[in-house]
């Protein structure tokens, strides 16, 4: 009888923590999905910092702004639109890709390729001068390389 | 290394060497004021000051209740308005108000000045209101910042200028001098100075 009981509020127990942990985790994986969103926006009075950073009246409620709207059912991009909408592309914290931020993100990539360009550039003139300096008679003429041909193949 | 072919050679790379370095700096010296010009730009703009997207589309649909409780909606048409944003816990409203005032009183019959009491207790507003003159046909209440975020707000003071047709027109953050607020709303509106 006792032993009944025991297995009664055991298994009450477990389904109770059971369901709390898995509220819990729910709970928190709709934190996480809020966070990674808001990590996305710029924090609008405190501009160096992103919304999921920042803990400003202004980013607390676009923090509850984006939960509500992810509990409507609508996903990150769309989120992130609605702002973009009201805020300008300003509020990302990366520069989109495409139009006015594409020069953003190639002039890096351009000042890389000239530098590339330039060392390339200059490797390839100093390893002609070391050749030049080594072997300062293999700048012969054709003519002189066949006769030079002639004369070596005679020596055999 | 004895032939004197190489040592002419030599010295000849060594003065296409000086003309490189010269040649150097005549490439960096408009690189050099290039980027300077960029920093000029780039440091002496206030970052605060961003362009709304808004401009050119029409005013958010915005409803709520004004400071007396009254249902109101926004945006208003038929006239030109003047949105302001304020709150009586913004030091920086306080410089403006005085301008918004004047201005309400000249160019009533052109333009309707309706304000946006962001983040404010109802009770503080009406109170900073009365001590310093009422410019506003109405103010719509704000309490948690629902309506400023709809309009792209960043904080208090911030002005919209909204065409008869709903339309934004212009937008100021940050408080409006005289010249500025004149000058801006012949601008937009063309009044009568």
């Amino acid at each position: 009888m006792i032993l009944k009981k025991f297995i009664q509020v055991f298994l009450l127990g477990f389904l109770l923590v059971g369901s709390l942990s898995a509220a819990l985790i729910r709970e928190d994986s709709h934190q996480r999905q809020v966070l990674d969103i808001a990590v996305q926006l710029r924090c609008a009075v405190c501009q160096s910092q992103s919304v999921g950073e920042s803990d400003s009246e202004l980013a607390v409620e676009m923090k509850s702004i984006i939960g509500e709207q992810l509990m409507e059912g609508r996903n990150e991009a769309e989120i992130i639109d609605y702002f973009v909408q009201r805020y300008g592309d300003y509020i990302l914290m990366k520069p989109r890709t495409n139009g006015v931020g594409s020069p953003l993100w190639l002039a890096p990539l351009l000042v890389l390729l000239l530098f590339l360009t330039a060392v390339g550039w200059q490797i390839s003139r100093r390893t002609k001068l070391v050749d030049v300096e080594n072997q300062p008679n293999t700048q012969i003429d054709e003519q002189q390389q066949s006769r030079l041909q002639q004369l070596r193949d005679k020596q055999k | 290394m004895s032939d004197p072919n190489v040592t002419t050679d030599l010295s000849a790379v060594a003065g296409a060497g000086g003309g490189k370095g010269r040649r150097a700096v005549l490439i960096l010296i408009p690189v050099i004021v290039v980027m300077m010009a960029i920093l000029f730009v780039g440091l002496t703009r206030n970052p605060a000051e961003i362009p709304s997207p808004l401009i050119g589309k029409a005013l958010p649909a915005l409803s709520g209740v004004d400071l007396d409780g009254h249902a109101r909606q926004l945006p208003i048409t038929g006239k030109p308005m003047l949105l302001n944003i304020w709150a009586s816990w913004c030091s920086a409203c306080v410089a403006e108000h005085q301008v918004i005032v004047a201005a309400a009183k000249h160019y009533a019959s052109e333009v309707d000045f309706i304000g946006l009491n962001y983040r404010d207790k109802p009770l503080d507003a009406k109170r900073w209101l009365s001590r310093l003159g009422n410019p506003y046909r109405w103010s719509l209440q704000d309490l948690e910042g629902r309506a400023g975020i709809e309009l792209g707000v960043y904080g208090a003071p911030e002005t919209y200028f909204v065409d008869g047709e709903g339309v934004v027109v212009g937008k100021k953050i940050g408080p409006l001098t005289v010249e500025e607020l004149d000058n801006k709303l012949v601008e937009y509106f063309g009044v009568a100075n």
